[in-house]
């Protein structure tokens, strides 16, 4: 990945490497140190990355790439990734600047000002480059699509784009169901549905 | 160090721990009961969300290169959480051999000896076979596939009543339609004097000096405090709890029961070497597929969490039952990378082509499951400490079932006309497995009875060998894959040992046999 063009406040590389150390997403999974490629333990990135204009409007492009289709207004469209609950929050502020970085080497514009085949390219070359950085952008797309999906932030709203209504409104065994459910049903074995 | 003493004292409030814990109660004895997960009231406490934290509270796995568990941690055990489906195992089941070609179950279990406790784990629960009306949809879809290549089907049957398929068993049924055992025998147990303590963790198990290695026969005020249970409080001040017990009972599941005579070998130094060892996993494989036109929608999101439906076609010829799979989106998402077969577009598991396949999820895919009698290959290994390690051995056999049974899957998709999905299996770090992995909610046999001390851990009587009075009576005891969900056997069987226990401490089995039935 791109080298940031400025340093303006310089990170402490140890406070890095503890947080890269808790990358494990669901699980405390503990990342080798020894199988953590230098540049990115080492690497110090701009502070403002860590500072929510930056940060937020390219974490939100970095959501509507991995899910072509979310609503952009969805207040909680990023909050996952900077939740303190989860891991991915210690390293938004290096997500944010590595694909800022990489977009203005490579396209010479802000990640966010991208077009969608654009914005991919940056993400599939970052999933692909091997080592921490694709367990970082894994990491950070498997919580992107956990969080949007699931709508955890909302268990009332679900998720519109694929149709999960989230917590149940009653509609009736009836709705669950076809109507005259015996035209599926198969020829049986048992006449209790325990096996013999 | 607070000290109680307890005639008989129950590690767990699962399936394995609450029969026992009734039954001695209802004899007489003085129980208690400790769980280590949380209270659950499932007014206040179970949710309707797909949060991943709050799934974490309960659900817990453990992991190994090749195999994965899934477990709850709370009142109740799995009961709370499970999909309700309450299966009695094939009598094939019983019958599997080890590679030598003996019997894995000791002599006299087996499925007739089940049969009458079966019969009382169906009353307390309210079983019933799913009425045809209440299918969901992804069942009868499935039901359909299967009658048009002339094969069997079943409808299944569940532990619940008054069901309208909300969709949400496994985060917990919030309207009580599920019979989880926190609507019966745990509250019964309660009412008959046994007293449930959650947030406390037994740590270790040591035995009394005053302790005689005889059979303990004779009524329960007669018998020694043999065993000390040292316990520990989960939450506030973390105060340790020691336990004397008489007789001492694990229901700590599969894992959990394995995890604490592990811990506790150096002082329990007559355990046979089994305890950890082989776990047997239910062979669980699943594919998906996307329905063709021809097919009407099916829907992953309404309908009871199990589609109502389970196949026994496959049970004689390949050991194996087949349903399908009903995924609420934090499980699929926190389980496999889908894509379409020969899709070969990138991104592949993100981006438009991920978006377009997600949006066919609920109605137009499918998700077939097989359960297996894979052999109790499984095992666990303990570091020191908390650290336990978990392996599977026999990868080429257990490769060759995979290929067999996935072959089976897609043959039964693709002559429906299905596309196939192509499915990868991920990690807690949404990483695909490397290699050749199972996971699995059915993990039996770390602590597997048997004939002999040479073969197992506890006899036929769920005594676990040189220890009189010691118990295991969960998950851990059933020594095979049942092809079918494993809690309705462990509750059968921890119910037979329950009469067993309370016939050896004077009581007529007659009567605990019609106090149960009542
Ligand atoms: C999501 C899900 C769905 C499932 N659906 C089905 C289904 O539909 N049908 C079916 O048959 N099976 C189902 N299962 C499997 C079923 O839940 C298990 O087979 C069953 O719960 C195992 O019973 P058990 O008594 O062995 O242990 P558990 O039910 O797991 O109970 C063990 C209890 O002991 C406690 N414990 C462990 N160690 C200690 C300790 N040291 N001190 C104190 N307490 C301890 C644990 O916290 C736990 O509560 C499902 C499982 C899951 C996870």
């Amino acid at each position: 990945m791109s080298q940031p063009a400025t340093l303006p406040r310089a990170r402490n590389a140890m406070g890095r490497r503890e947080a890269l150390s808790r990358l494990g997403l669901l699980s405390t999974a503990l990342l080798a140190a020894g199988c953590t490629p230098m540049r990115i333990v080492l690497r110090l990135y701009p502070a403002e990355f860590d500072e929510s204009q930056y940060r937020d409007s390219i974490l939100r492009a970095f959501v509507l790439t991995v899910i072509p289709g979310a609503a952009q207004s969805d207040p909680n469209l990023i909050r996952a990734l900077i939740d303190e609950d989860y891991p991915l929050a210690s390293h938004s502020g290096y997500l944010a600047s590595d694909l800022h970085h990489s977009s203005r080497s490579r396209f010479g514009r802000s990640f966010d000002q991208l077009g969608p085949d654009q914005r991919t390219e940056i993400v599939l070359q970052a999933v692909e480059s091997g080592g921490t950085t694709t367990r970082l952008y894994t990491g950070a797309i498997f919580l992107t699509q956990i969080a949007y999906y699931a709508g955890i932030y909302d268990p009332a709203a679900g998720c519109r784009l694929i149709g999960f209504d989230g917590r149940y409104r009653f509609t009736g065994i009836q709705a669950t169901t076809h109507p005259n459910p015996d035209r599926f049903l198969a020829t049986t074995l048992t006449t209790t549905g325990d096996p013999a | 160090m607070h000290s109680i003493e307890a005639d008989v004292l129950v590690i767990g409030t699962g399936f394995g721990a609450a029969a026992p814990a009734l039954r001695l109660a209802e004899a007489g004895m003085r129980v208690t009961a400790i769980e280590k997960g949380p209270h659950i009231d499932p007014a206040k406490d179970l949710q309707q969300t797909q949060d991943p934290q709050y799934a974490l509270k309960y659900l817990k796995s453990m992991g190994g290169r090749n195999l994965g568990l899934t477990y709850a941690e709370g009142l109740g055990g799995g009961s709370p959480f499970y999909e309700m489906v309450s299966l009695r195992a094939p009598s094939h089941a019983f019958e599997q051999t080890d590679d030598l070609g003996n019997r894995l179950w000791p002599r006299g279990v087996d499925r007739a000896s089940l049969d009458p406790f079966y019969d009382v784990a169906d009353q307390m629960l309210r079983v019933e076979q799913i009425a045809p009306h209440h299918v969901p949809k992804s069942g009868l879809v499935f039901a359909m596939m299967m009658k048009n290549l002339g094969y069997t089907c079943e409808r299944a049957r569940y532990a619940v009543q008054g069901c309208f398929g909300c969709g949400f068993c496994v985060t917990g049924c919030i309207y009580s339609a599920k019979q989880s055992l926190l609507l019966n025998y745990l509250p019964m147990a309660e009412a008959a004097g046994a007293r449930i303590e959650t947030d406390l963790e037994a740590e270790a198990i040591d035995t009394l000096d005053t302790a005689e290695w005889v059979q303990p026969h004779g009524v329960i005020a007669s018998l020694p405090y043999r065993y000390l249970v040292r316990c520990r409080r989960r939450t506030g001040s973390k105060e340790h709890i020691q336990f004397r017990a008489k007789i001492l009972i694990l229901g700590g599941g599969t894992v959990g029961t394995a995890k604490l005579l592990l811990r506790s070998r150096e002082s329990l130094s007559r355990l046979s070497p089994h305890v950890g060892r082989n776990i047997a996993f239910n062979g669980s494989v699943k594919t998906a597929g996307l329905l063709p036109p021809s097919f009407p929608d099916a829907d992953m999101f309404s309908g009871r969490s199990h589609p109502g439906v389970i196949s026994y076609q496959f049970l004689d010829s390949h050991g194996t039952s087949i349903t399908v799979g009903k995924p609420l989106p934090l499980q699929v998402i926190a389980s496999a990378r889908l894509r379409l077969h020969g899709d070969e577009r990138q991104p592949t598991f993100w981006g438009t082509p991920h978006v377009e396949l997600m949006k066919q999820f609920r109605h137009r895919v499918i998700v077939l499951g097989a359960f297996g009698m894979t052999p109790p290959l499984g095992w666990m290994s303990h570091r020191g400490g908390d650290r336990f390690d978990l392996h599977l051995d026999g990868r080429d056999r257990l490769e060759r079932y995979y290929k067999e049974t996935k072959g089976l899957l897609h043959s039964i998709m693709r002559r429906n006309g299905c596309r196939l999905r192509h499915a990868d299996f991920v990690n807690k770090e949404g990483v695909p497995h490397d290699d050749l992995h199972f996971s699995t909610a059915h993990h039996v046999g770390s602590c597997r009875m048997s004939d002999s001390k040479s073969t197992g851990v506890i006899n036929s009587m769920g005594e676990v060998f040189d220890y009189p009075g010691m118990y295991v009576t969960d998950g851990a005891a059933i020594p095979t894959s049942l092809a079918v969900n494993t809690a309705h056997t462990i509750l059968a069987n921890a119910e037979r040992v329950a009469v067993s226990i309370v016939e050896r401490h004077s009581v007529k089995r007659e009567q605990i046999v019609a106090s149960q039935l009542r």
